[in-house]
């Protein structure tokens, strides 16, 4: 990825020794480099514009606070999404409910025959329209499902971050960010199909 | 034989990354000749592309980036917790 390779020499040795003294040049050339990315994941993971930069803000400020804790073994960018990550989920924890996760479970359950094959398969469209109606809702279901699913799934599609990284960021393993993943998509493409069904 | 339950599966919790050259031939097999995992499997890569459509279209501009790094760099030069 062209973005790790332009931004390695932040994770050297001398760039965190600068930051490590507070030098104000490296403080911008981080959050220079950083910020439309974080500002994005934030935005992303449903925050409103305001909530966004208050919570971008805070995430840089514990950055440097804590930067005697970071020993350089991960990615600069692993790390500031992690703290991004865990401002979120705390914001959540205590402003809202989370969806009944494993619900989505039970509706793929029955779009199967027990022989695997499909009972209720997709309802097919062609794809320019079904493009036009992922943008015209997908923002609303995205607000039915978790912060959790959420974060996986902009962080991997809108980021395009690899699964190792992500399961850094957000401190889980490869086979919990896979069942998010596909919980977070199929909650997404049943909402979509719920609210296209009567154009079929 | 692959099912498509299990394919389903495979496609959305992006475990197919993980996969070698005989399994990825196995999948895309299975998505040339069964038409349902072929539209679910298109649906779910138009969701993520909306996805990073949507994010495109709300990207803040040049001068609320610059206001906001600013007041970034501001409070981190005034966190005086001192280093380590």
């Amino acid at each position: 990825m062209l973005f790790a390779v332009v931004h390695d020499g932040f994770a050297g040795p001398e760039f965190l020794d600068l930051l490590r003294t507070r030098d104000e040049g490296a403080m911008h050339r981080l959050v220079n480099a950083y910020l439309p990315q974080i500002l994005r994941a934030a935005r992303g993971a449903g925050l409103n514009p305001q909530n966004a930069e208050d919570v971008c803000q805070s995430t840089f400020v514990t950055f440097i606070e804590k930067i005697g804790d970071f020993e350089g073994r991960s990615h600069v960018r692993t790390w500031l999404f992690g703290i991004l990550y865990r401002k979120i989920s705390e914001m959540r924890r205590s402003a809202s409910r989370e969806s009944g996760a494993e619900s989505i479970d039970q509706v793929m359950e029955t779009r199967f025959k027990t022989d695997g094959h499909w009972q209720k398969p997709p309802q097919g469209t062609d794809s320019a329209t079904y493009e036009s109606e992922v943008r015209e809702h997908l923002a609303d279901c995205m607000e039915g499902i978790s912060t959790d699913q959420r974060m996986a799934f902009v962080l991997r599609e809108v980021e395009e971050l690899d699964s190792e990284e992500i399961c850094r960021t957000m401190d889980i393993s490869r086979s919990n960010l896979g069942v998010l993943l596909y919980r977070g998509r199929n909650l997404l493409r049943e909402c979509l199909e719920n609210r296209n069904i009567r154009s079929y | 034989m692959l099912k498509c339950k299990d394919l389903t599966r495979m496609i959305a919790s992006d475990e197919t990354e993980d996969f070698g050259f005989m399994k990825r031939m196995e999948i895309r097999f299975h998505l040339f000749m069964c038409k349902h995992c072929r539209e679910y499997s298109g649906q779910i890569r138009s969701i993520g592309q909306g996805a990073k459509k949507m994010a495109a279209e709300a990207e803040p501009d040049r001068e609320q980036l610059r206001r906001l790094e600013k007041d970034i760099c501001g409070k981190m030069c005034g966190s005086d917790h001192g280093p380590g």
